[in-house]
């Protein structure tokens, strides 16, 4: 876990406001102290793990290589050490409005850009309608307009939305439906460095365009708490084990430390 | 001729706005020397605008303005503008309003939507008349604000007057689509769409010529209601001159409004009926 106590830090009002009206926040320069430590956890990760690496090739990705590590946070008492840390404990309490969920997280490695798409697929859409879940990102490359910066639709993410429905129905395939390429959709582009905390609602469209050479991100997903709603509970849990075999890894599953058990109570196995 | 693809008129339907780069660039020169030249012949008609729309900088504005000039007029005719607004608005559209703009300062975030029938389409077509870029005042607009009634538009409309204090950005930070448009691009946006600009470097010339889709029995009151409105703040809806025009693609399209104004005046206690 990251050893030295961070500066204090607390979400303005004005922050969690734009986070909720168009569906995501940057934080630049949030974890520039740590993030020579994280990226090379990162990399021993992918290093030390090989078997586990899928090589996933998707016409989302158009066909370029995305290497995944699931859990990838969960395998490190670093990078999980993160749910831990004020930094994100605000962030999640902040726009959850309480203590909340971490929700299995991915590494990626991706080789080239990315098409139009939400985040919301199962297990994801076993969560109640309207439930506040995000992803922490942490891109570990700089990330520019012409090299791959994420590119996001501001108010896309509304749940049930006349705006969403159009949107998500228009780009099942991209932007071909539009007759136009991904950077011909109107977008905020996010360009960031390492150390820039990226939050994204997970029903939000997103893309990545003009990617040079591999662009590595992880990732903390984080939820609203489900207050002990056990059907919901059951479904999301048992979404994660016929999907990817468990919900959380070992050693996050066993760890003792207070505040990370309970972003993991719930859904833990 | 249809100008739009179907995929333009889907995206302006999902997103609120279409940029056409080029599409009056032939003739661009002789609309810039028309505006020039009609703001300079019809000084009394100038309304000069200190409004906080535009930070209290000078606005001034001509209504009826493409009225007052046969080139501009046949815009009305002109058979990419007809086709556009077939496309945007169906075969019967109205034409509503024309303005002409000479904008001194910046403009905050707002739409476009006062005054007008709720849930009922109305398009403005703007030809700025001056290149402007991202840092010198071109247009900014919020892609899918404009669907009314909705959560994001509703919330927008309620936080948008104060992006500082509510969303902890200034005006130009809002996420939106910046419009760069060189004189002979063509701006198509939804009267309700949320608009801005910011940085303005320099006077920006633009007009808009605004079009409706004809209202439907179930909307007339409303729609006299609006135009009512209209005339008490800027007088008759059209001038004398398009009123006496024999052109079809004109003479079709403002029959509607004007028989609603005839019942707005009669309303308003006017004892003008035509």
């Amino acid at each position: 876990m990251p050893s030295e106590s961070p500066k204090p830090f607390a979400l303005t009002e004005a922050q969690i406001r734009f986070f909720h009206v168009f569906g995501y926040l940057k934080l630049p320069g949030l974890f520039v102290d740590e993030i020579t430590e994280i990226a090379k956890r990162f990399d021993a990760l992918y290093e030390n793990n090989p078997a586990e690496i899928l090589n996933w090739e998707h016409a989302t990705h158009y066909g370029k290589n995305r290497k995944i590590l699931c859990n990838l946070p969960d395998r490190d008492p670093y990078l999980y050490g993160l749910l831990a840390d004020p930094r994100i404990q605000a962030i999640g309490r902040g726009l959850t409005g309480g203590s909340f969920n971490y929700i299995p997280s991915e590494g990626n490695i991706f080789s080239g850009d990315t098409d139009w798409h939400t985040d919301a697929y199962n297990p994801i859409l076993k969560f109640p309608e309207g439930h506040v879940y995000f992803k922490i990102a942490l891109y570990l490359d700089p990330m520019t307009t012409q090299g791959g910066a994420f590119r996001i639709i501001p108010g896309s993410h509304h749940h049930g939305s006349q705006y969403t429905q159009m949107l998500n129905k228009l780009l099942v395939n991209g932007a071909r439906n539009l007759a136009t390429k991904a950077e011909g959709i109107p977008c905020s582009i996010i360009e960031s460095r390492p150390g820039d905390a990226l939050i994204f609602n997970f029903r939000a469209q997103h893309a990545t365009c003009g990617t040079i050479g591999t662009r590595r991100m992880f990732y903390l997903g984080i939820a609203q708490k489900l207050n002990d709603n056990i059907n919901y509970i059951n479904e999301i849990k048992s979404g994660y084990l016929k999907q990817f075999g468990n919900v959380y890894q070992e050693p996050l599953k066993h760890e003792s430390n207070a505040l990370i058990r309970e972003c993991i109570e719930e859904l833990n196995t | 001729m249809n100008i739009l693809t179907e995929e333009q008129v889907l995206f302006f339907k999902v997103f609120g706005f279409l940029h056409l780069p080029g599409l009056f660039l032939p003739e661009i020169q002789s609309i810039q020397d028309a505006f020039d030249k009609v703001i300079e012949d019809h000084p009394d008609e100038k309304i000069e605008h200190l409004h906080e729309a535009h930070y209290n900088a000078k606005r001034i504005m001509m209504p009826r303005f493409i009225e007052k000039c046969d080139l501009l007029t046949q815009l009305l005719s002109d058979p990419r503008i007809t086709s556009i607004a077939q496309s945007l608005c169906g075969e019967d559209y109205n034409y509503f309003s024309s303005d002409g703009n000479i904008f001194s300062g910046d403009t905050i975030w707002h739409r476009d939507s006062y005054g007008l029938v709720r849930r009922h389409k109305y398009t403005k077509f703007l030809f700025y008349l001056d290149p402007i870029k991202a840092d010198s005042g071109a247009l900014r607009v919020i892609p899918g604000s404009h669907h009314q009634g909705q959560h994001f538009s509703k919330i927008l409309h309620d936080i948008l007057s104060e992006p500082e204090q509510q969303l902890g950005v200034p005006a130009k930070e809002v996420p939106s689509q910046v419009v760069e448009t060189t004189p002979g691009d063509l701006i198509v946006f939804d009267y309700n769409i949320q608009h801005a600009t910011c940085d303005s470097r320099f006077p920006r010339r633009m007009f808009s010529i605004g079009f409706t889709e004809y209202f439907p029995e179930a909307k007339k009151q409303q729609a006299i209601d609006s135009i009512r409105q209209r005339v008490a703040d800027y007088g008759r809806i059209y001038s004398e001159a398009i009123l006496q025009s024999g052109e079809p693609a004109i003479r079709d399209h403002i029959q509607q409004i004007l028989a609603l104004e005839a019942i707005a005046l009669q309303q308003l206690g006017s004892g003008e009926s035509q």
